[in-house]
């Protein structure tokens, strides 16, 4: 296998992995509830006791993932025609057992928005699972439901769905465990009082790594190659110097990861973010730029690569859009700035324009007395404005407009009050944006005149 | 190879070969995870949509159909000819197009279910595809919509109804999972291999759908971007997200929250990037002047780009100078290489087109075909006293300013009747005048001695609005505010001299006035006691109103500049 291959490998799995496509190598810190859900279900299963539970958590802390997880483990033990949504790598697994225990029903409260979706979807999920058994038809298989974003079915009107699901579970007619997952904390409180009555009241809940070290094993795992990964086959009997190779790049690969978390810039990115949000996925989405990169040439994950994606995933994208934005546009903004030092919080394009105008006039003025046109910094080209004394000149009021609401639709401005009648340039408006923002865009600017930049430090 | 595909496209893009880079990297081999969504944000006019739409098509659409086939080995040539011809791997739709959910699910099925749109070679070409959003590409959107259409006559698959999420969902897994000819390729050939393997079984090629003016999706539907955001995972299939918009992402974010896209952002283009943008702007027939055009861009560029950064606005307004740039040196009256005498020539026009920045009031054809009638005329005067320097550039100016005045004239021309023009200038003042001084400004006194204590009142109030810190709150900012119409008349009757008798055609001339959208009716229309309006007018045509009636508006108005 040459490197080439060993790379492309390496970026599929990994990225496979980034995307929470694949399941992760190892549960960190949700083993405990790992073996609660995962009891649930087998008891559904071997047993045939029905079940009822909710797993509550952030988003982000592995809910989803630890049902999949137990799932697979499930399948694994039991068989079944579970066909994964998920399209996950069923490793060496051989699925084409025959036997089947249990069949499993996905429902997700973003996707299945009434209970008449979720009925056909329920219905065609339990309908394909049926059709590839066919055998004996009179034995009652255990059902599991999960419903991603439990809250949301809890909006559906009655919430019959639940109530129905919730009741079979109670009555035990049928051998079914119904698991939710909901990032609301008070989802309980949402469910309808017979709803309620019905819950078996399991909850388990599920919380961001709270340590540091726990932090950095679900980040490394992540980036760690495993066997599998490179399809290195445990066999005995297949080694050969394919297998040598990818061993080789395994062990050289890992062995970057590990350094990669020791060196120092890298941990002060992945502390900032888990000082920020303890999302792994903030640090997923980080790593995606740097893994794309992985190539013949560069086949081992680099800190520098990191610094730059941390960088780019961090710049205040305002900021960002603000430096683009023409010099017209951005004395309207200062000229709002110095409105809302003024307690002016909600403005219209007149008063802007008139405070940009003042400003204008007091700049040609003080332009043209001491002829400081020199610092305007007037280019070759730019003399075509000496007649103005300067190359700021002031625009004309449709012009002026015209770059309001270019503002407007970037969304910097909104509406003060919902939609209003009447000319535009008196509609009143508020600025998305804090006085330190707009007073950052005009240091960073690009070309910025002394004299506006000038106006922009002046308070009030 | 001097002609690869992605040669090509950083070529035609110039200043954002890392932003292609970078796609190209999520991509990666077209079987290959992705991530589940992409944003992509900056300014408009930075080739967000141009460079994504060149580069899918390039990579997943059959590519153009470079001269370079010869140079392609076989495998890859088949490739080609079989991405061309087998269902496209992307779905491109705009949210302006597809304003409702469902219509955004059903072209996005339709485009995954059909052949990609085929790609004629010069599609890859520039300026072809960085076109206007707003102008041109109407014309480009038209045009593929017939072929839509011819082909959902002809083509077997027809337009597929998907009314709701679910259904959609459900269509996406369907369409990742038909395995065709382009899978059985990449397996059946060596590049393949690793997937043949026991990675995944049915991990087709990757799924695009692309989401152009993403902001539009907050208002069709604000729970379908949590479910873009993780269609991935939703599906479970291989198939990624890509929203293109102007906005940052915060202004997306939902209440629930969600997956968080990875953002890519793109930059402003530097100098020297937008300058090699528009070179290719140069038609091939005036290569000849390629010197001068290039001097020319570099003038335009320092001239306008702290005010413009738009680069559409930047080309359109190279494209409307250029043909005065060189048309005396057309003519023959000034030589290439007299780059003064030239720059003098433009100014004027440089001037004239910096204060109608943006605005576009005349179509860019009539702006040249009227700018170049005139200012011959007016150059050949002009010309002449080129030596003189600023009276060259005196004379060649109103020429100019002419032909670009005509088309704001029309609101001034527009006339009304004699007494109609007092009932707006009485609105007028109704609207922006407080009540309180209506017995100030226009009780009937005739002593001139009173006018002089009223005009220095009004002097005193000015000052007073000015000094305080709420100037900014005054009337003439704040827009009109709504009066009685009783109170409107009392000050028509008072600034008319002569007396009305008639008072129903007062009445209908206030109708018609209401019709004609310069008062506005503020209270319901099945009220007719005690109606209140609002004067629409601005300023400056009460003033030239006023002006064609002698009538002296600035001495009524209260606190105005």
């Amino acid at each position: 296998m040459s490197v080439e291959e060993l790379v492309s490998l390496a970026k599929t799995a990994i990225s496979a992995r980034l995307a929470e496509r694949s399941l992760p190598v190892a549960l960190v810190g949700l083993e405990e509830q790992y073996k609660k859900v995962l009891g649930l279900m087998r008891r559904t299963i071997e047993t045939g006791e029905s079940n009822s539970c909710l797993i509550l958590g952030p988003r982000g802390t592995g809910k989803t993932m630890l049902v999949r997880q137990a799932l697979k483990d499930l399948e694994r033990q039991f068989g079944t025609s579970y066909q994964d949504e998920y399209g996950e790598d069923e490793d060496d697994m051989d699925v084409d057992v025959v036997r089947k225990d249990f069949m499993v029903v996905h429902l997700n409260g973003l996707v299945q928005t009434d209970d008449r979706m979720a009925l056909k979807e329920i219905m065609r999920q339990l309908s394909r699972e049926g059709e590839s058994e066919l055998g004996n038809s009179n034995a009652q298989y255990p059902i599991i439901f999960i419903l991603d974003e439990f809250d949301l079915f809890a909006q559906h009107t009655k919430q019959s769905l639940l109530y129905n699901l919730f009741d079979v579970a109670q009555s035990a007619e049928w051998p079914i465990a119904v698991i939710g997952l909901t990032c609301r904390m008070d989802a309980l409180e949402l469910l309808e009082k017979r709803v309620k009555s019905r819950f078996s009241h399991r909850h388990y809940y599920t919380f961001p790594p709270s340590d540091y070290h726990d932090y950095i094993d679900i980040c490394k795992n992540a980036l760690l190659l495993t066997p599998a990964d490179l399809e290195i086959q445990t066999d005995v009997m297949m080694v050969g110097t394919d297998h040598r190779t990818a061993e080789a790049f395994m062990k050289e690969f890992n062995q970057r990861v590990k350094t990669l978390f020791e060196d120092g810039g890298f941990s002060k990115v992945v502390q900032r973010i888990f000082d920020l949000m303890k999302d792994v996925r903030a640090f997923y989405r980080l790593c995606f730029g740097p893994v794309a990169e992985l190539s013949k040439e560069s086949p081992y994950l680099r800190a520098s690569q990191f610094y730059e994606s941390g960088l780019q995933q961090r710049v205040d994208n305002k900021t960002e859009l603000l430096k683009g934005t023409s010099l017209l546009e951005l004395s309207l903004l200062i000229a709002i700035k110095h409105l809302v030092e003024r307690e002016v919080t909600s403005f219209n394009f007149e008063m802007v324009y008139d405070e940009y105008k003042d400003f204008m006039d007091m700049a040609v003025v003080r332009g043209t007395m001491a002829s400081s046109a020199s610092s305007l910094g007037v280019g070759s080209g730019g003399s075509i404005a000496s007649s103005d004394g300067v190359s700021l000149r002031l625009y004309k009021k449709a012009v002026a407009l015209k770059a309001f609401e270019h503002l407007v639709e970037a969304e910097l401005l909104r509406p003060a009050d919902s939609f209003s009648k009447g000319p535009k340039e008196y509609r009143m408006m508020r600025v998305m944006l804090d006085a330190s923002q707009i007073s950052d865009v005009v240091l960073k600017h690009r070309d910025c005149p002394t004299i506006v930049a000038r106006w922009a430090a002046r308070r009030g | 190879m001097a002609t690869s595909p992605l040669q090509l496209l950083h070529e035609a893009f110039p200043g954002r070969a890392k932003q292609i880079d970078q796609i190209l990297g999520f991509m990666g081999k077209p079987w290959a995870a992705t991530p589940p969504s992409l944003l992509i944000n900056g300014n408009s006019s930075l080739g967000k949509t141009a460079v994504l739409k060149a580069t899918l098509s390039a990579m997943l659409g059959g590519g153009s159909d470079s001269g370079s086939s010869s140079t392609h080995i076989q495998s890859e040539q088949q490739l080609q000819e079989l991405r061309r011809r087998l269902p496209s791997r992307y779905a491109f739709l705009d949210c302006v197009e597809c304003h409702t959910p469902r219509l955004i699910f059903e072209h996005a099925i339709y485009q995954l279910r059909n052949p990609p749109p085929s790609q004629d070679k010069g599609s890859i070409i520039f300026p072809s595809t960085h076109t206007p959003t707003a102008g041109m590409s109407e014309k480009k959107e038209a045009t593929t919509v017939s072929r839509k259409r011819k082909r959902m006559t002809t083509s077997p698959l027809d337009w597929n109804r998907c009314e709701n999420v679910n259904d959609f969902v459900e269509w996406c897994r369907k369409i990742c999972d038909t395995k065709d000819e382009l899978d059985e390729f990449h397996e059946t050939h060596g590049n393949h291999r690793v997937v043949s393997g026991s990675i995944s079984k049915h991990q087709n090629e990757t799924r695009y759908l692309v989401l152009d003016r993403a902001e539009r999706l907050r208002d069709t539907a604000p729970t379908l971007i949590s479910v873009l955001m993780r269609l991935q995972e939703l599906t479970g299939r291989n198939i990624c997200v890509v929203l293109i918009t102007t906005i940052v992402w915060e202004k997306f974010r939902s209440k629930t929250g969600g997956y968080e896209p990875i953002v890519l952002n793109f930059p402003q283009y530097t100098k020297s990037e937008t300058v090699a943008i528009l070179r290719k702007d140069l038609p091939a027939e005036e290569e000849e002047d390629l010197d001068l055009y290039m001097r020319f861009v570099d003038l335009v560029y320092d001239v306008f780009q702290r005010n413009c950064k738009d680069l559409n606005e930047i080309r359109h307004l190279v494209a409307l100078l250029f043909p005065l740039y060189i048309k005396p040196v057309k003519e023959g009256k000034i030589q290439k290489h007299e780059g003064l005498k030239l720059h003098r020539h433009i100014q004027a026009y440089f001037v004239e087109a910096m204060d109608k920045l943006y605005l576009r009031e005349i179509s860019s054809t009539e702006w040249s075909d009227r700018t170049l009638s005139t200012a011959s005329g007016s150059l050949s005067g002009g010309s002449g006293s080129t030596g003189g320097g600023a009276g060259g550039h005196v004379s060649a100016a109103p020429g100019g300013d002419r032909a670009l005045t005509t088309a704001l004239d029309v609101q001034n021309v527009f006339d009304l009747p004699y007494y109609t023009k007092f009932i707006l200038i009485a609105s007028f003042l109704a609207s922006y005048n407080p009540p309180r001084l209506d017995m100030r400004y226009f009780a009937k006194v005739s002593s001139t001695g009173s006018k002089m204590t009223k005009r220095s009142k009004v002097a005193a109030a000015k000052k007073h609005g000015h000094d305080s810190m709420g100037s900014k709150l005054r009337q003439q900012l704040l827009g009109p505010k709504p009066f009685p119409i009783e109170r409107m008349l009392a000050i028509f009757y008072s600034i008319l001299d002569e007396e009305v008798e008639e008072n129903v055609n007062v009445h209908t001339q206030i109708a018609s006035l209401v019709s004609l959208r310069m008062l506005q009716r503020v209270t319901p229309m099945d009220k007719l006691d005690s109606i209140k309006c609002k004067c629409n007018v601005s300023y400056e045509m009460i003033k030239t109103l006023a002006k064609s009636t002698r009538f002296e508006i600035d001495k009524y108005l209260y606190d105005f500049s």
